[in-house]
């Protein structure tokens, strides 16, 4: 086991560590840094646009480039979030939460440095993780059924509410409207056009891209000068640039956490980084002494997100290469990008393809490496960014914002939803909604729905089949033993409330 | 001062010329193309517009630009196109689903036939039939036998109401006289995944998605949907040899542009593709993508082609209910 494994890393290193080989890593990692600090402009649009120029390369480095392209925009797509609210990329919208509140405290640079060494230390991680039990880890992954991602979901979301900073019924208010706004779009099963007003444009769903830049990015800007500039902006000195050690001590377990959540999450079909960055977060707030800090610049909310969105990134190769089976938009391309190359994805690629799989898993560790050798000088001068005055910097935001929005389909009709998404996000600030049970909720609508649906179609609609699937049966339970906590919690604090 | 404004004046009329001087077929292309697809990026479609796309440049001189524009079954991306200017500069990529937008979305108001003139066929993408390796199926004719022994106990999975392994599986229903359950998906991977554990029973996908999983005895192959065997699976018969005389339905994926473009460019267009279809490199990645190049270019026969699956599927579908 451990010979094989040891053959296995030189097969790796040989692969990734040959000159061409390097620089393509290192330009995939660059590349995935600067659209992930663009707004808007993802990978899936970047990979397709590349695609042609890797049919002369041969399969290792075409893929070693790619692969960089993906999780190196998972390190760019947080630098927006914390300095100005905005995330780069979807995976970074709960980075906007903590991120930016440290920045406004002064603390942009730890922020930036806390998200580069999370996603550093999950890349590292991740990378060991799959050497070791990758193929495995990915067979458990696929006996899940419909109704056990469903039941998985659920306990999911209840623990969303459960844990949001603000009312238990606010949560809820904006869980249902999350789930209303998934709804948009064309019906899975019917394909008949839902909740659309005959608009084509709605047919696809709303664009998730459009919602949380304007939910984050739009409506801080209008808050900002609702509000008169002084007090939200950044005005405090910038002390220092990197993390202490006390901090450092205070993220690592943080960091380990996103690393776990994301590695699970990541393999699923429809997981990755969004979703990964989602659960570290409300498992960081749930596991923390305080609490009350997140959402006002809780070092835990930046650290565990950003670790675990890369560590989701990471993990998603794997049911790609051990089984053939990409789980989400990206690794179908990748997969496209194979085929392209003579390679079918498929169980037998570790075997027969060996300098490939090896190469790949290397060359994450040694991307992950040129990343943070990339994003930590960076720092200091995005930090500078800051010192713009707001007059120039909100309506460069707002360009930004804008050709983000319209990037994801040529749309106009992006680029307004997201004003109108700006205009709703700044009503819930000013009446103290938190977004972040909306979000996740619009993220998890469909999966819930689709695999509802399916497990009842499948199942010739009877609901028994939660129970008889023993995954289901014990998440579920979970999530009813999660609401009777809370509810007895609730009843107890007002009977004190009362009775004192 | 006057020389300056002179000069100012003659480069706006020289500016004005070149936007105002008719451009004429002959010269097509002066400027890049586009091409939209229907569906998302790394698709089959979007492979083929990518792989013929990037030739194409070459050969016709001009940078061909592939944007995605997925979503409501292509409508967006047909409505999109057949609203461009005829010119030739924006043309769309569409798969199989083309023959069917007009049966499942007659709220959308387009009429393939009437708004989009044909360039040509592109490719096609043999189907395979397979079965959950857990089910007692190892033939066309115990699948049937099953399928009537146990009534709607079997489904089938595809990636969403209208998609090739949709239409190509009401069409074994139909044919057959079987009942499958249909199960849809957002993507092919999660139907693939449900069937390698067995939550599905059967599936039509392409050759070189399921052939690993046959080699590795995951899936039983059981027959192609093409007329003729496919030279990746030799040992698999087709629909027709089975007794579903006339079986042929692979996914396709072709070339339009808009109404009332002119036939000189469609022809330009024509030498383009014809030289990328002919190129060692193309036919290579064709062959690895289990794609097949298209019996014949140019409109006149994906006119006739669209025209005959367009009265297919409708009449399957109507029938389908499901």
């Amino acid at each position: 086991m451990f010979d094989l494994l040891i053959t296995n890393f030189s097969i790796g290193i040989s692969a990734a560590f040959s000159p061409e080989n390097l620089l393509l890593c290192f330009v995939g990692a660059l590349l995935g840094t600067l659209i992930g600090v663009l707004p808007g402009i993802g990978s899936v649009a970047t990979i397709a646009m590349l695609l042609p120029i890797t049919f002369g390369l041969p399969p290792t480095s075409a893929m070693i480039m790619l692969a960089g392209i993906y999780y190196g925009a998972h390190y760019g797509g947080s630098t927006t979030a914390i300095l100005v609210n905005l995330p780069g990329e979807a995976s970074s919208v709960i980075t906007c939460l903590d991120g930016y509140a440290l920045a406004r405290a002064g603390r942009a640079g730890e922020a930036l440095a806390l998200a580069a060494i999370g996603s550093f230390i999950a890349g590292c991680v991740t990378t060991f993780a799959i050497a070791f039990f990758g193929p495995a880890l990915t067979v458990a992954t696929q006996w899940l059924g419909a109704p056990d991602y469903f039941a998985l979901m659920v306990l999911g979301l209840l623990a969303v509410i459960v844990l949001s900073r603000c009312s238990m019924l606010k949560a809820l208010i904006m869980l249902m409207a999350g789930f209303l706004l998934s709804m948009v779009g064309t019906d899975l099963i019917t394909a008949e056009p839902r909740m659309t007003f005959g608009l084509p444009e709605l047919s696809d769903g709303i664009s998730f891209v459009s919602m949380s830049m304007g939910l984050f990015g739009v409506s801080e800007i209008i808050a900002n000068y609702a509000h008169g500039t002084e007090g939200r902006i950044i005005t405090r000195k910038i002390e220092r640039l990197l993390p202490s050690r006390k901090v450092m001590r205070e993220a690592l377990p943080s960091m380990l956490r996103g690393t776990g959540i994301g590695m699970f999450l990541g393999m699923l079909p429809g997981g990755g980084g969004v979703l990964s960055s989602f659960c570290s977060y409300a498992v960081e707030k749930k596991v923390s002494k305080h609490p009350e800090q997140f959402g006002r610049g809780a070092v835990a909310g930046v650290a565990g997100p950003e670790a675990a969105n890369n560590a989701g990134a990471q993990a998603s190769f794997i049911p790609l290469l051990s089984l053939g089976i990409p789980s989400n938009a990206v690794m179908a391309l990748m997969g496209g990008a194979l085929l392209i190359q003579g390679i079918t994805p498929g169980p037998h690629v570790i075997t027969s393809q060996p300098e490939l799989f090896w190469g790949i898993v290397v060359s994450m560790w040694v991307g992950n490496v040129m990343l943070l050798i990339i994003n930590l000088p960076l720092i200091g001068l995005w930090v500078k960014l800051l010192a713009v005055p707001y007059r120039v910097l909100a309506p460069m935001i707002l360009v930004f914002c804008c050709i983000g929005a319209f990037s994801v389909h040529n749309s106009v009709f992006d680029v307004l939803l997201m004003m109108a998404f700006g205009v709703l996000g700044y009503l819930l600030i000013k009446l103290e909604y938190d977004p972040t049970p909306l979000l996740l909720a619009f993220i998890l609508g469909p999966l819930i729905e689709e695999n509802l649906r399916r497990a009842l179609q499948l199942s010739d609609g009877s609901p028994a089949v939660f129970i008889e699937s023993p995954i289901s049966a014990v998440l579920l339970s979970l999530s009813v033993l999660l609401i009777v906590v809370a509810l007895a919690l609730d009843f107890r604090a007002r009977r004190a409330a009362v009775a004192g | 001062m006057k020389l300056k404004s002179l000069a100012r004046l003659g480069a706006v009329a020289a500016l004005v010329a070149a936007f105002a001087a008719p451009v004429t077929a002959a010269d097509y292309p002066t400027r890049p193309i586009t091409m939209i697809v229907g569906s998302g990026a790394g698709g089959i479609n979007d492979l083929i517009a990518r792989i013929l796309g990037e030739h194409m440049s070459r050969t016709l001189g001009q940078p061909v630009v592939v944007e995605n524009q997925p979503g409501g079954g292509s409508t967006i991306a047909i409505s999109q196109v057949a609203k461009a200017t005829p010119d030739g500069y924006t043309l769309l990529v569409n798969g199989s689903v083309h023959s069917v937008v007009g049966e499942l979305y007659p709220k959308s108001g387009i009429d393939v036939q009437k708004d989009l003139e044909s360039v040509s066929l592109l490719a096609g993408v043999p189907l395979i039939l397979t079965v959950a390796k857990a089910l007692p199926i190892t033939d066309f004719a115990s699948l049937v036998a099953y399928a009537k022994e146990h009534p709607n106990q079997l489904t089938f999975g595809s990636n969403g109401r209208g998609s090739g392994a949709h239409l190509a599986a009401e069409l074994v229903k139909s044919m057959a006289g079987v009942q499958f359950k249909h199960i849809p998906y957002r993507t092919t991977p999660q139907a693939l995944n449900d069937l390698l554990t067995g939550r599905i029973s059967i599936m039509l996908g392409t050759v070189t998605m399921f052939s690993p999983h046959i080699d590795s005895g995951e899936v039983r192959p059981i027959a192609v949907s093409t007329g003729e065997r496919s030279a990746l699976v030799p040992n698999v018969p087709t629909f027709d040899e089975l007794g579903l005389k006339g079986y042929e339905a692979s996914s396709w994926t072709a070339l339009y542009a808009p109404k009332g473009t002119p036939p000189e460019i469609i022809a330009r267009i024509n030498t383009g593709i014809a030289a990328a279809l002919a190129d060692e490199e193309v036919k290579k990645r064709f062959v690895q993508l289990g794609l097949i190049a298209p019996p014949e270019l140019g409109p006149k026969y994906l006119t006739s082609y669209l025209d005959k699956d367009i009265a297919r599927w409708s009449t399957v579908l109507r029938a389908s209910q499901d």
